[in-house]
């Protein structure tokens, strides 16, 4: 939004506000997500999980992590980054926050998407 | 989950209680096989195939032809032992090089002479370009098989070499018979495989030469000259081969390359003499004992053969018992316990030089039995159990008479227990060796002693399940292949054999090992094992798997054990009939069943439960953005207007223009529309966009009008607005018109004077803005 908004005269504002970024602690969550999406993906790759009608738990909980819980801390983030990006204060981090969520997000989901399979293989054979 | 884990709980007692009950029916509560074991047993006729290298290196490490006075001594001291115990020797003399061929036989004694003659032309076989051991191993191999009728202990393979494995002409003939690669450095690379496995890609050997040897049942005794002349190149080649011949005849029983036999190594050829006289020893079954022992005897009840060599050939040498003379000779001698029987005079044997000065090796051969006496059946309850061994020597057979059963002044005796060591005692009454066996057990142990001599060893191990001469312990029977099976149909596995590792010191077993199966017994009706083969044998000591299928007739969701009954049984080299060495029910896991997931169902219940796991955040999102974009709460703001006067695009308040506490009037809407004066609202916009903006938009119905603090840039009729705004001027203007109004909205705990420093930045910004747009589109004119 900072591209649409534009301060018409900044020095005319007496009390200059401070500059925000984008939320860090979203995205550090996202980081944890992804990665124990993809750790519990590949037990229950290992574990033979889908196989047999019994539910992996490494299953279900990489889609948990990947699928619902990754997604709603990118929801979260989201949400913070467009406030702040309202702000009109706002301050792009050089690491590109949009890209490097999209990515873990994607990736996270990706990860989720295989357990979610796991998942409905066993609930298919029951 | 929780009820899978009960079912499979449940299944497993059924199952085990079902294993325990086939174990118990397959394995009664009896030592059934009680036996005796014997140490090497005397060979009445012993055949020795003297295999001799003809490579081209000999004339650098042996220039003087000594191998060839080595074998004249090594035949003769074979003509003499042969002659002294009233037994037979056969001799085949080879060579090899580039190939293997048969040069003569002679049986000894008699025909000594004769096969001193066949040895001699050696001295000038030495131009073979090829140092070929596969071929060496081949020829013997298939001399062995034409023995079928003497024990393996009695083949004895006598093998000369003074190099290594090395290939210079690999268009000899022979080499095709075992592989199909011509290039050297690739034959010579594939001896490894060749010996040990697994067999090379181009290698056309029906086995391993290891797994061959093992099966026909010989004993290798390799006499390895190393001399110090040795070119770069044959010490090259020696190195590649040392590893392959050094895990041949290692002597580790546990390795299934490992055969019978053993290397010596001489250092000169002068010293192959004493080699050659020592393998011949070894060949009829003596081993080397120290001389000190022998010279001051070895009980007499216990001795078979022993031999003597002296320091010189004219040494006197001699062998006595209580103060008579068994044998004299000169140079070497001999005595071996007559056919006829007939023990010893005294209680002990003693051999050595007959004016008791040093003598240059001394060989012995003794014996024993280890026959049980009494019941040997152990009752799985008892508190405890006695089982009780008698030790007969040499010549005795029979137990019955008791001064003929030997005690701790002849034999020292130790016992395991299912291979731990347990405690074994000599009872004087009885006059035999016991072993006490504490109960109640699950399953019946198995209980093996050995009877051994000082200074010599080892005489004779029996097992309380062993059958004569056994020692192969049961080997491990596993399931290899899947144990997931997923829908109905046939499902290929097999059955894995892996002998168990041999005790250190126990003879390497030979001959043929073969695994008989019962029928299988399956918890589930739906489920059955068929192995593909009834009965299978591989040579002993080398791990096999026979195919199995098992097959599911119904489709379920369940865990099901299989249990398969099999008898081991191992069949010696040379001997006439199997010996039982273990029965039991195969270890196969617990196989899982699973019905057969259809595609269809399994995508749709992937996407419903992805699809719900995405859109349940996004739509969370949508609502949270949405209630982000509410105006604030209109009792919570004032606004006011404020006219403006207007000159070609610039705005100013008129003189003495000010906002007054009674200017700021409540703000009327709600928290998705502000109604505000001058005909502008400020508005939520919904969206289904999860990442729009956090904006409303003020629009006006007659004219343009632009925000401030923040703004879309430019004037319009609709612009964006932060919905968080705290204070908020908006100015409407209609081009051309001399008058302009500014709204502005404040919070409802604001002073006048806060609206009138709004309103004036407002103006200014405005103003300045417009200045600089003009500036711009006078720039563009210009």
């Amino acid at each position: 939004m900072t591209d649409l908004l534009d301060r018409a005269r900044p020095d005319a504002v007496p009390e200059e506000p401070e500059p925000t970024g984008t939320p860090l602690v979203p995205i550090a969550m996202l980081v944890l997500t992804t990665a124990a999406s993809i750790v519990f993906a590949l037990m229950a790759l290992r574990n033979d999980a889908g196989s047999t009608d019994e539910i992996s738990g490494e299953a279900v909980a990489a889609w948990a992590f990947g699928s619902l819980i990754g997604l709603l801390v990118f929801a979260w983030w989201g949400l913070l980054d467009s406030k702040r990006r309202s702000t009109g204060t706002y301050q792009e981090p050089s690491f590109r926050p949009r890209l490097v969520a999209g990515v873990l997000v994607a990736v996270g989901w990706l990860a989720g998407l295989s357990g979610a399979l796991m998942v409905g293989l066993s609930v298919a054979r029951s | 989950m929780t009820r899978r884990a009960l079912t499979r709980a449940a299944l497993a007692v059924v199952v085990l209680a079902m294993a325990i009950a086939g174990v118990g029916i397959g394995r009664p509560p009896t030592a059934a096989a009680q036996s005796t074991g014997s140490g090497t047993q005397a060979c009445s006729r012993v055949d020795v195939l003297l295999l001799i290298d003809t490579s081209a290196s000999l004339r650098n490490t042996d220039p003087t032809a000594q191998r060839v006075e080595a074998a004249e001594v090594l035949l003769r001291s074979l003509a003499g032992s042969a002659e002294a115990g009233g037994t037979t020797v056969d001799v085949t003399v080879a060579g090899f090089g580039s190939d293997a061929v048969e040069v003569g036989r002679a049986t000894l004694p008699g025909g000594v002479e004769g096969a001193v003659e066949i040895v001699r032309p050696f001295a000038e076989r030495q131009t073979d370009l090829n140092t070929d051991y596969v071929l060496a191993l081949t020829f013997a191999i298939a001399h062995f098989q034409s023995v079928p009728d003497l024990p393996s202990a009695c083949k004895r393979l006598v093998w000369f070499t003074d190099g290594a494995y090395s290939i210079d002409d690999p268009a000899a003939p022979g080499i095709a018979t075992y592989t199909t690669s011509v290039d050297p450095a690739a034959i010579v690379a594939e001896l490894g495989g060749q010996v040990c496995g697994p067999l090379p890609a181009g290698s056309v050997l029906p086995s391993n030469l290891s797994a061959q040897i093992r099966q026909t049942g010989f004993v290798v005794q390799l006499v390895d000259l190393r001399s110090g002349s040795e070119s770069p190149q044959e010490a090259a080649d020696r190195e590649a081969t040392a590893p392959v011949i050094d895990r041949l005849l290692s002597g580790d029983a546990n390795d299934p390359c490992t055969v019978p036999g053993g290397r010596v190594e001489a250092s000169a050829a002068n010293d192959l003499a004493a080699e050659f006289f020592a393998q011949g020893q070894i060949a009829l079954g003596r081993k080397p004992v120290e001389c000190s022992v022998l010279a001051g005897g070895y009980p007499a009840p216990l001795v078979r053969a022993v031999t003597v060599r002296g320091a010189s050939p004219t040494q006197g040498l001699v062998v006595r018992s209580g103060g008579a003379d068994l044998a004299t000779g000169t140079g070497f001698v001999t005595w071996v316990l007559p056919a006829s029987g007939g023990a010893p005079p005294g209680p002990t044997v003693t051999a050595g030089a007959a004016d008791g000065s040093a003598v240059a090796g001394c060989y012995a051969d003794l014996a024993a039995s280890i026959v049980p006496v009494g019941s040997q059946t152990i009752e799985l309850k008892a508190q405890s159990t006695t089982l009780s061994w008698a030790v007969l020597g040499v010549g005795a057979t029979s137990t019955a008479d008791q001064a003929a059963r030997l005690g701790p002044d002849v034999v020292s005796m130790a016992a395991t227990l299912d291979g731990a060591d347990h405690p074994v005692s000599w009872d004087e009454a009885s006059r035999t060796w016991q072993v006490v066996v504490t109960g109640p057990v699950e399953v019946v142990p198995v209980v093996t002693v050995v009877a051994s001599a000082t200074g010599y060893g080892t005489l004779a191990t029996t097992s309380s399940d062993l059958e004569e001469g056994a020692t192969l312990a049961p080997p491990r029977v596993a399931w290899v292949g899947p144990t997931v099976l997923e829908g109905s149909g046939e499902f290929g596995g097999r059955v894995g054999v892996v002998p168990a590792p041999v005790p250190e010191g126990a003879p390497i077993p030979d001959g043929v090992v073969c695994i008989e199966f019962g029928s299988p017994e399956s918890a589930l009706p739906s489920v059955s094992l068929a192995m593909a083969e009834p009965r299978v044998c591989y040579p002993a000591g080398e791990p096999f798997e026979v195919n199995a299928t098992i097959t599911v007739t119904e489709e379920q969701n369940a865990t099901v054990l299989l249990a398969v009954p099999y008898t081991v049984t191992h069949r010696p080299a040379g001997a006439d009939a199997d010996l039982v060495v273990a029965t039991g029910q195969a270890s196969l896991p617990s196989f899982e069943l699973t019905k057969a997931a259809d595609p269809v169902t399994t995508a749709l219940i992937t996407l419903a439960v992805v699809g719900v796991s995405t859109l349940v955040p996004l739509v969370l999102l949508v609502w949270l953005i949405n209630q982000q974009r509410r105006l604030p709460r209109p009792s919570t703001m004032r606004v006011a207007l404020v006219p403006l006067e207007a000159e070609n695009g610039v705005v100013r308040r008129p003189e003495g223009s000010a906002l007054h506490p009674a200017h700021l009037v409540p703000v009327e809407g709600n928290r998705s529309r502000f109604i505000l004066p001058a005909g502008i609202t400020l508005e939520r916009t919904r969206t289904f966009n999860p990442f729009a903006p956090t904006i409303v938009e003020a629009a006006c119905e007659n004219g343009s009008v632009s925000a401030f603090p923040w703004m879309a840039p430019g004037a319009r009729r609709r612009v964006q607005v932060p919905a968080g705004f705290t204070d908020l001027v908006l100015i409407r203007s209609i081009p051309g018109e001399p008058v302009a109004d500014a709204v502005v909205l404040v919070p409802a705990s604001a002073r006048p004077e806060e609206a009138n420093r709004a309103v004036d930045r407002a103006v200014a910004s405005t103003n300045e803005l417009w200045t600089r747009v003009s500036s711009a589109m006078r720039m563009v004119d210009l």
